[in-house]
């Protein structure tokens, strides 16, 4: 449950980013593939750009926890792949 | 339990950071390492906990050697320099999440009384590392690694960090850097200087002052 709630905690920083990708892809109407594409190149991008800046200090916290980096973006990447595919069928479901 | 940290390489940039580096300590020793700003002590503390990847390392437990990241085994705690605990937490998960208790820390220090409920980020800065020390120190762990625990905080906070490093040395193998040389020695039950990137083992202030990091 604690690995959980870590997770989520660390998936919360890039939550608003993650929305407003989906929300520009939804209006011009992108294809499955491209939306799970888009996203994994941003997890690789936040993972690069969080492991070769001053940001990379943010991890310290997950790593005292015990978490290996690999670990939480691959698990940001499941669960913002499952949020934004509900996020779809929910808009695809009102419009 | 006994930590050796030895054979670290790290380069950055064409200069060398660590080279020619040995430090050993065992569970219930403070070990202390000095050393003038920029010679290496926190590039040492980060490559032993597995932050950054030196060209060369080796971390030995109980003599065996540790091929991951220290942080893997779940053994380890460290606090960094600056500020590493993410803003928008509440101070009541972040006590949870580092199984610390609030009520001990309430009484350690009262001024927190009522603030559990607050976000890490709107804390002062002196008392963000308050909070960050006490989590650091008490929660479940083997080793510590404390990067400048003294830094930014008021005297009197700097006495009660001291007494709870003295307190928690008996179940924890605790490696400290510090510029506040007096606590530091007051500490310390062993001590290493850092110059250019190496350690070695100092006996008392003599060689200290005879190595240059100072003049009386």
């Amino acid at each position: 449950m604690r690995t959980f709630f870590l997770i989520w905690y660390f998936y919360v920083q890039f939550l608003y980013w993650s929305i407003s990708v989906t929300v520009i892809l939804v209006f011009f109407k992108a294809p499955m593939a491209v939306v799970l594409l888009t996203k994994l190149f941003l997890t690789v991008f936040a993972w690069f750009y969080m492991n070769e800046t001053r940001e990379k200090r943010k991890l310290i916290f997950y790593k005292n926890m015990g978490l290996r980096t690999w670990l939480l973006f691959g698990s940001t990447f499941i669960l913002d792949v499952l949020l934004t595919f509900s996020f779809l069928h929910l808009i695809w479901a009102i419009f | 339990m006994q930590l050796e940290i030895d054979n670290v390489e790290l380069y950055c940039g064409g200069k060398t950071i660590l080279q020619g580096v040995y430090l050993k300590a065992t569970t219930g020793t403070i070990t202390a390492i000095l050393g003038r700003n920029g010679s290496g002590k926190s590039s040492l503390l980060k490559v032993a906990f597995g932050q950054i990847q030196p060209k060369y390392k080796g971390v030995r437990l109980d003599g065996r050697l540790i091929r991951q990241p220290l942080y893997q085994t779940k053994k380890v705690k460290f606090l960094p320099q600056g500020s590493f605990l993410p803003g928008y937490l509440s101070l009541k998960r972040l006590f949870y999440l580092f199984k610390a208790e609030w009520d001990k820390f309430i009484t350690l220090f009262p001024a927190f009384v009522g603030q559990q409920q607050e976000r890490f980020k709107s804390l002062s800065g002196g008392q963000q590392r308050l909070v960050e020390i006490y989590c650091i120190l008490t929660s479940k762990s083997e080793i510590v690694f404390l990067d400048e625990p003294f830094t930014h905080l008021a005297p009197v906070f700097v006495e009660s960090i001291a007494q709870m490093i003295k307190e928690e040395k008996s179940q924890k193998i605790i490696v400290l850097t510090d510029h506040n040389y007096d606590m530091v020695m007051h500490l310390a039950d062993q001590l290493y200087l850092m110059k250019n990137g190496a350690t070695s083992l100092v006996k008392n202030r003599d060689d200290l002052r005879r190595s240059g990091y100072i003049s009386k």
